[in-house]
């Protein structure tokens, strides 16, 4: 409809030699398919406003914000799931639903239960396992094409980190991690990550800053890690390296694409 | 009839061992098996810190008689070490515990008591006092028993089955 009010309107005021000129550029670009983003800024301007409010709504909680420690470590697991969920749920979107019964899920369990919505685990909120589960597309969360995607569609292959955008949820799955199913967060901008921060205490100690615990919400690069990438920051009380994952090539990205 | 009686044991066999693998999950069924298999060793940390053979001191070593009471453990072993490196905003006693990520996905920090953490039956205290000149850290390894170890497994799988219980009750 937009593209016809904006036609109306031009038609209105033009004159026969410019009215024809207005026609066949809306020919050229019907035939070029552009016609059909007329009514895409709207769809965009919302979703991208959706974006921003995840974002907005994220940065709230990074350190040094009061509510920075909202989301500690519990006895060494960590709850960046929670935060994740907080942060869409404040911002308006739709973040996966919980399964309640033991039907339930079941349901939630099966790919059905994915396009309803439920998280595939059957805790709520919907685990970093989920969030990075590459094959499942949640209810209004859909997955950033992969390299695999890229190679079946003949184009450039790019890893869905490189083309998250602000507003992204980007997960990866830990199967070594004995009580977490990985690390989940939001991404701020290219190379930005903010989550609850499991590893702000090693790399804090290592930067001879001032310690935060564990979980504490930061930006961090992390999901855009090289492959090679090897942490600089090294335990002072083990020697080991503080971060070990976060690799670009094992990041899931989802976007929200509901209005 | 007997072929239907072997089809039916099969398929309640399957059931029942899928039943067992959703309720245990599979590595800590797996760890549970191996961890009472197994024969007993003594597991500890690398810290970056320069052993002595000093007695270690009363303070820490209270702190490691007070986990071992806490999680009926038996103590294996105990070293004292040095360390430079003093975090400014840490005085007097400290966990001494690794922070780093590997260490975090070996071992499991355990929620009473202090500086302690595990991994399948065995248990590390590793506490340390700061000073000025650097630090005193005393790493302790504990174990638990088997039986003690396999009566936690039970109370993991009927907290489970409570939980259970629960998701059916609201419906």
């Amino acid at each position: 409809m937009v593209e016809h009010r904006t036609f109306n309107a031009v038609v209105a005021g033009s004159s026969p030699a410019r009215l024809t000129n207005t026609l066949r550029d809306l020919v050229e670009r019907t035939a070029a398919g552009e016609t059909s983003r007329a009514t895409a800024p709207r769809f965009s301007q919302l979703r991208r406003r959706s974006e921003q409010l995840i974002v907005e709504e994220a940065q709230t909680y990074v350190f040094p914000s009061p509510t920075s420690h909202d989301f500690l470590d519990q006895n060494g697991v960590n709850q960046c799931n929670r935060f994740v969920q907080i942060v869409l749920e404040n911002a308006g979107t739709v973040p996966p639903l919980a399964a309640v019964s033991i039907i339930e899920q079941a349901i939630a369990k099966s790919r059905i239960g994915q396009y309803l919505g439920y998280s595939a685990g059957p805790s709520y909120p919907a685990s970093a396992g989920d969030w990075a589960f590459p094959r499942t597309t949640m209810k209004c969360w859909m997955n950033v094409p992969t390299k695999f995607n890229d190679s079946l569609a003949g184009g450039p292959t790019l890893d869905p980190a490189d083309r998250a955008e602000p507003g992204d949820v980007i997960a990866e799955t830990i199967f070594r991690y004995s009580d977490a199913s990985g690390h989940v967060g939001i991404v701020q901008a290219q190379q930005q990550t903010i989550s609850a921060d499991s590893a702000i205490d090693c790399a804090d100690a290592a930067s001879g800053l001032p310690v935060q615990p564990a979980g504490t919400i930061d930006v961090s690069d992390y999901g855009f890690r090289p492959d090679n990438w090897v942490d600089p920051l090294k335990d002072p009380r083990s020697g080991q390296p503080c971060r070990l994952y976060g690799k670009n090539s094992s990041a899931v990205v989802k976007r929200f694409v509901c209005k | 009839m007997k072929t239907f009686l072997k089809w039916s044991s099969l398929f309640a066999s399957v059931v029942a061992l899928l039943l067992l693998v959703w309720i245990f999950e599979p590595l800590d069924l797996a760890k549970a098996l191996g961890e009472y298999l197994l024969p007993t060793s003594v597991k500890t940390v690398s810290l970056a810190c320069t052993p002595i053979s000093e007695d270690p001191p009363p303070d820490l070593i209270k702190v490691v008689d007070e986990q071992r009471g806490l999680y009926h453990l038996r103590l294996q072993s105990t070293a004292v070490c040095r360390s430079d490196h003093s975090d400014p905003a840490q005085e007097g006693r400290f966990s001494a515990l690794p922070r780093s990520e590997q260490f975090r996905i070996d071992w499991k920090p355990l929620s009473r008591g202090c500086c302690s953490a595990r991994f399948g039956r065995h248990v590390i205290v590793a506490v340390g006092n700061s000073k000025e000149s650097g630090s005193v850290i005393v790493q302790a390894a504990l174990i638990e028993s088997r039986g003690d170890y396999l009566n936690d497994a039970w109370q993991r799988f009927t907290q489970k089955l409570d939980r259970m219980k629960g998701s059916f009750s609201r419906h």
